[in-house]
């Protein structure tokens, strides 16, 4: 073996050792993720497939719990309730959260004041913020009395009525997390290009002008990324619905996760329940195939 | 550099070996509770039981029951221990081999450990204990499977009406003795701004079995909602349908608090003491929470009329609990010997003072001074039907696990019509039909 051999291969040695020193550094990560959830989400498959009531023995039922599904309209009132939710989410909470970060961004004293003062919400557990929310749109001292004793006919009775429901359940939601998407927001002012709007400025651009035309477009993949995680988010709502609805009143705040919940945990249809959270699983597989298809046409994700 | 990846390596391997080896000690705490050999060896039973009582319960099942068995056998110890959840709990820790060895859980939840071999069939003790003399056979029909015993009931349920005596008096109203009496009564308090019936579940959706339990048993009557429960009557049946629609009318009607679904159990409670409801549909566990309130006004319990006119009116009844025995316990000896404790005169007496009533013969209320007027009106109002035999079904004790579920989980659906009385009824003859496959119908 020459030198320029003999150099080949150490360096090939010295790579596939960096190698194996970094497999092991990632080794307790990935073992973790092979019990904490690989394990369940082999298990939650099995169990799709069988008729497990959670305390007898299973019995193998094959795609009888998906075909069952396919007929269930409380699975697809829920799926409407977490689409109306998902609306909800990327709508108002955002617009909110980018339009404070602006102008957060701006303001020069007491700029960390106020970032404080809009990221409690965000400190309080989710059981408390429920909890108070429930008191404050109690039908009898909450807001719906002050709004009878102030002269209103018929105030919205929000958590009692099946129409204001679930926008008032996602807004307690959105209220503890919209401050995140501030906070990603007001990352995205600090790095934007300060120049570009300052030849705006110069060439005659109004402010308003100036934040859609140029400072817009210069966070969109900060934007991307808030809706993604919302998207994500919306999904996964779950604490708010129990702790202060209980999908009630009627089915009109039930959620896939609550639905899912209840049939797993009170009905005795855990094996049933198995089936929808796959379901769950390919409709948030089937959004990132989404997202992947749009970075490789050149979208910044 | 080799020694510092060595090192490194080594590192790695520590951790990992010692995450694998961390792991639960498993095992069934019933397996800690000493081995089956003589009775001079301490044994350790444990019990797990709700936190839904009250304090004074649950301090009087301690110091009285527990203390005192202690007491009257060393050797014995029973570990006593208040869970959230303890039929969630014990669902898991039954199906993963361990469990308490005393378990407390529903009738229904009972039938289906049963059903699993999750439980140890007392039979052998009832001789002993005399237990076919003790309970009301309507009792231990509900904790009985193919036959055998498999556990004992507990606490006895009832739902009536308490009613806002002084307001009643006031305007003239008088306790409904029938169905159309009750909606006449309802629109009266309606036409003064008075809710009829308090009701509040947004903490605890499944309360909905408290109308269900009630409306049912009153426009079916009870032996035909008896041959219900036992499919002889379809629950899609053209009767079922008109019941359906009766329970769906009083919310619909205005005679249940509308806003039900927006206020909670305690609300509800609050509605009643402060008198902006004339009444309250519940159990005899609000009898406690409504004396502690203090409302300024007289108050009283009235059985709900029948629905209809061709039947008389039940108290519907259930059993808060039941009390068996973990076929995984080390000591089944031991622990029956201690649910006969349970249901000793000095326990009985004791639960009677604190507004729990046992369906033993030796629950004697006459036997109990200076019982609360109310409680003591109750006592004999449930006392009474058990003795003529005008008792209802209630859902969380009679009816099968499918059909119940679905007909409190969708209650309200039907309320906001939502879904129709037919799908509702039709979904219930389904949700009824799986459970005759499962096994999961009490027969009774």
């Amino acid at each position: 073996m020459n030198t320029n051999q003999k150099a080949l291969t150490t360096g090939a040695k010295a790579t596939r050792r960096k190698e194996w020193l970094a497999w092991c550094m990632i080794l307790p990560a990935v073992l973790l993720n092979v019990f904490v959830m690989g394990g369940p989400i082999v298990g939650t498959f099995a169990i799709s497939l069988t008729d497990w009531d959670g305390i007898r023995d299973a019995a193998f039922v094959g795609t009888q719990n998906f075909t069952r599904l396919l007929s269930d309209s409380n699975f697809f009132s829920a799926a409407l309730n977490n689409l109306k939710w998902t609306l909800f989410a990327v709508t108002l909470p955002v617009i909110f959260a980018l339009l404070i970060a602006r102008i957060i961004s701006r303001i020069r004293r007491g700029q960390m004041l106020y970032r404080t003062l809009f990221f409690l919400p965000y400190i309080v557990t989710s059981v408390v913020a429920a909890k108070v929310w429930s008191l404050i749109f109690n039908p009898f001292y909450g807001i719906t009395n002050i709004l009878e004793k102030m002269g209103f006919e018929n105030p919205p009775a929000f958590l009692a009525d099946s129409r204001y429901a679930l926008f008032s359940v996602a807004f307690v939601s959105s209220w503890q997390s919209w401050v995140l998407l501030m906070v990603l927001f007001l990352t995205a002012f600090y790095q934007l290009d300060k120049s570009l709007e300052e030849a705006a400025i110069l060439d005659g651009a109004s402010p308003l002008q100036n934040f859609v035309h140029v400072t817009l477009p210069q966070i969109r993949p900060t934007f991307t990324m808030v809706l993604i995680l919302t998207i994500i988010w919306s999904f996964t709502a779950f604490d708010y619905v129990y702790l202060m609805t209980n999908g009630g009143p009627g089915n009109s705040t039930d959620l896939i996760s609550t639905y899912m919940y209840r049939l797993a945990m009170q009905n005795q249809q855990p094996g049933y329940a198995s089936a929808i959270s796959l379901v769950m699983v390919l409709f948030s597989a089937g959004f990132m195939v989404v997202i992947s298809l749009l970075r490789k046409r050149g979208w910044e994700i | 550099m080799k020694k510092k990846r060595s090192i490194l390596c080594l590192l790695l391997a520590a951790i990992i070996l010692s995450t694998t080896a961390c792991g639960s000690s498993g095992g069934s705490s019933a397996s800690s509770a000493g081995n089956r050999s003589s009775a001079a060896e301490p044994v350790e039973l444990t019990l797990s039981m709700g936190t839904g009582n009250s304090q004074e319960y649950n301090d009087f099942f301690k110091n009285g029951i527990v203390k005192t068995f202690e007491d009257a056998h060393p050797g014995i110890t029973i570990n006593l221990t208040l869970t959230n959840d303890p039929t969630g709990l014990a669902k898991q820790q039954l199906a993963a081999g361990g469990g308490p060895d005393l378990i407390c859980v529903e009738p229904t939840t009972l039938q289906l450990f049963a059903s699993a071999g999750y439980l140890v069939p007392l039979d052998s003790y009832v001789g002993k204990y005399e237990w076919d003399k003790k309970f009301a056979k309507w009792a231990t029909d509900t904790v009985t499977r193919d036959g055998k015993l498999m556990g004992l009931p507990g606490a006895i349920d009832a739902l009536f009406v308490y009613y806002n005596k002084t307001m009643f008096e006031q305007n003239g109203w008088k306790v409904p003795t029938n169905y159309e009496e009750l909606t006449a009564l309802c629109e009266a308090m309606k036409s003064k701004d008075i809710i009829p019936f308090a009701f509040g579940n947004s903490d605890f959706k499944q309360a909905n079995e408290w109308w269900l339990s009630m409306g049912y048993n009153e426009a079916m009557g009870q032996e035909d909602f008896r041959k219900v429960l036992q499919g002889e009557i379809p629950w899609n049946g053209p009767q079922m349908k008109e019941a359906t629609q009766k329970i769906a009318n009083m919310w619909q009607k205005g005679y249940i608090y509308e806003k039900s679904a927006g206020i909670t159990g305690d609300d509800s409670r609050s509605l009643f003491v402060t008198g902006k409801a004339g009444m309250l549909m519940s159990g005899q566990w609000d009898a406690g929470q409504i004396e502690e309130a203090s409302p300024e006004f007289e108050w009283d319990v009235f059985k709900m009329p029948s629905w209809n006119p061709n039947t008389e009116a039940v108290l519907p009844v259930a059993l808060g609990n039941t009390f068996s025995i973990n076929s995984h316990c080390a000591n089944p000896d031991a622990a029956a010997e201690f649910l006969d404790w349970v249901f000793n005169d000095n326990s009985m007496t004791g639960m009677i003072k604190l507004g729990s009533l046992y369906p033993t013969t030796n629950s004697k209320l006459d036997s109990v001074a200076g019982l609360d007027p109310h409680d003591m009106t109750i006592a004999k109002m449930i006392q009474s039907s058990m003795t003529n035999g005008k008792i209802g079904y209630c859902a969380w004790t009679y009816w099968p696990a499918n059909a119940d579920t679905y007909a409190w989980n969708n209650l309200e659906a039907l309320y906001l019509k939502q879904i129709s009385v037919d799908e509702y009824v039709n979904n219930l003859q389904n949700s009824y039909k799986m459970d005759v496959e499962k096994g999961n119908v009490l027969k009774f």
